[in-house]
């Protein structure tokens, strides 16, 4: 569908069209004004923690009030959304459409679209500094790092780096990138003022998913096909230990007491790894293909790409609090929690 | 289901740069397939056939014969004959014989356009009969941009939808047959 409205011309109206699901949502209702709109929009508590969900197979964003449980309103977006990289400085949302070859910037608040830029081949995972400045993006099909002004998202640079570039992170301090480069097996790290590669570390066979700790000292990286975790030290840069987790793990977050938390899509499950002994100490059951995995304000969030919805879980306990029904092929890879208004850095 | 109550059109001008040829092509999207159905027969009647890892041939239509090397085990490795020719080679990921979940990964999908092609078979109680439900999750055949149309997104679905269904329909069958 989008595609045909690109297909118009070079220069198009970006439609910015915004579904919101009131309680009483009742399909014989008008649409709402401009007006009608920016106040119900407004009756929508923004201090609550939203998550910002891919829909790869409805080519949409679910925006979620996680507190009040439920989806307020559904953003559409260039074909299959997969990552997201939410910056709580700005309180902005930056995604990427593999299919759509498109990176979108939303306000987290307002939820309007800002921009729509571009990009050639396939953007996969999405980041954004900490100062909110730059977004890093792989583009998985010509094995390349694209760097974007977040500001109006044009591209900045150009960087080669191996096979198949996948998830990517940025140190807290945001001097440093590091890069899931999957068909090699290795996680590269570049310093991100001068750009330059500073260590291709050998992981386990097809990392994905990349996270880094709050005060940056350590990196996981996920290994899809071996089944385990590469725990990384950011300081000597080598791969101090791996963790057999479940079957097919693909995405992972930590806590800020010294455990990681890793999906597994295979094996419908969360393995829980205590860093300092570098063991697995419990795995829980989740949904369907999980994926997406974050953490807010005592609350872990998993995204279930089978059962397409969010599953919140309190972290203590581990126990399922919710789940919220999100649109089709669910994803969220990438950090995909705000934090809420009150909680802006 | 949530409806839509809103539609609400903001119009932020912005200038986009979008070639119409470069945005048309799909690359890989992991593709979902689900096909269920119920049968007049005890779950544990319908267990003892789909929970049989080595015996889908006395299931379903399109398996000429197939062989497992460690029975029902996490890690057995079965290959089949496919009638008319091919083979296909499969592996049992999980096996939760209390909870009737099988849960299988394609080593070699044989003739099944499709990669990274992983299945999970769940029997339940369904009023007084079971239900079956098979789902898949897969990648087309062809892992980059702009596939042949007989490797694009379509045709594995097509294909994967047409395996689970007449594998369905013919377990209902001959469960069912007295």
């Amino acid at each position: 569908m989008i595609n045909t409205v690109f297909a118009l011309g070079f220069l198009l109206v970006n439609l910015f069209f915004i579904c919101v699901h009131a309680e009483q949502a009742d399909l014989n209702n008008p649409p709402l004004s401009i007006d009608q709109f920016s106040q119900s929009l407004s009756k929508i508590p923004d201090d609550h923690p939203r998550a910002f969900v891919t829909n790869q197979g409805s080519h949409d964003l679910s925006v979620m009030d996680v507190v009040l449980g439920k989806e307020i309103a559904r953003i559409p977006l260039p074909e299959s959304p997969a990552g997201v990289a939410v910056d709580n400085t700005f309180g902005m949302v930056f995604v990427s459409s593999p299919d759509g070859r498109a990176i979108t910037k939303i306000d987290a608040q307002s939820l309007e679209v800002l921009a729509t830029q571009e990009v050639a081949g396939g953007p996969v995972g999405i980041a954004v500094d900490p100062s909110g400045k730059r977004v890093y993006v792989s583009d998985w099909y010509n094995n390349q790092l694209l760097i974007l002004d977040a500001e109006n998202l044009k591209v900045l640079h150009h960087i080669a780096v191996g096979h198949v570039p996948a998830g990517l992170v940025i140190s807290p301090d945001g001097d440093r990138l590091y890069l899931a480069e999957r068909d090699d097996n290795q996680l590269a790290v570049f310093n991100t003022h001068s750009l330059e590669r500073i260590a291709s570390i050998p992981v386990g066979l097809h990392p994905f998913g990349v996270a880094v700790d709050a005060l940056g000292k350590t990196i996981v990286a996920v290994n899809v096909q071996s089944n385990d975790v590469s725990i990384i030290d950011a300081l000597a840069l080598n791969e101090k230990a791996k963790v057999p987790v479940g079957i097919s793990p693909y995405c992972a977050v930590f806590s800020d007491d010294g455990r990681v938390l890793v999906t597994n899509q295979h094996s419908d499950s969360v393995s829980v790894i205590d860093i300092a002994s570098a063991r697995l100490i419990k795995t829980i059951r989740v949904g369907g293909f999980p994926e997406g995995i974050e953490i807010d304000q005592g609350r872990l969030f998993v995204v279930s790409w089978m059962e397409e919805e969010l599953e919140v879980i309190d972290l203590k306990t581990l126990n399922t609090i919710r789940k919220i029904p999100a649109g089709k092929n669910s994803r969220g890879f990438g950090r995909f929690i705000w934090s809420g208004s009150h909680h802006a850095n | 289901m949530r409806l839509t109550q809103a539609l609400v059109g903001i119009t932020t001008l912005t200038l986009l740069s979008f070639l119409s040829p470069l945005a048309q092509a799909h690359g890989p999207t992991r593709q979902k397939v689900t096909e269920e159905i119920t049968i007049n027969a005890s779950p544990d009647a319908v267990w003892k056939v789909v929970g049989d890892f080595a015996g889908i041939a006395n299931w379903h239509p399109a398996v000429e014969k197939g062989e497992a090397t460690k029975g029902n085990e996490v890690g057995s490795v079965r290959t089949l004959a496919i009638k008319g020719g091919g083979k296909m080679v499969e592996e049992i990921e999980g096996y939760d014989a209390e909870n009737k979940v099988i849960k299988i990964r394609a080593l070699d999908g044989g003739a099944v356009p499709a990669t990274n092609f992983s299945m999970m078979i769940a029997v339940t109680p369904e009023g007084s009969g079971t239900k079956v439900t098979w789902r898949g999750a897969f990648y087309r055949a062809y892992t980059n941009n702009d596939p042949p149309p007989d490797q694009n997104d379509e045709a594995a679905v097509k294909a994967v939808t047409g395996v689970f269904k007449s594998g369905l329909d013919s377990l209902k069958a001959k469960l069912e047959k007295k």
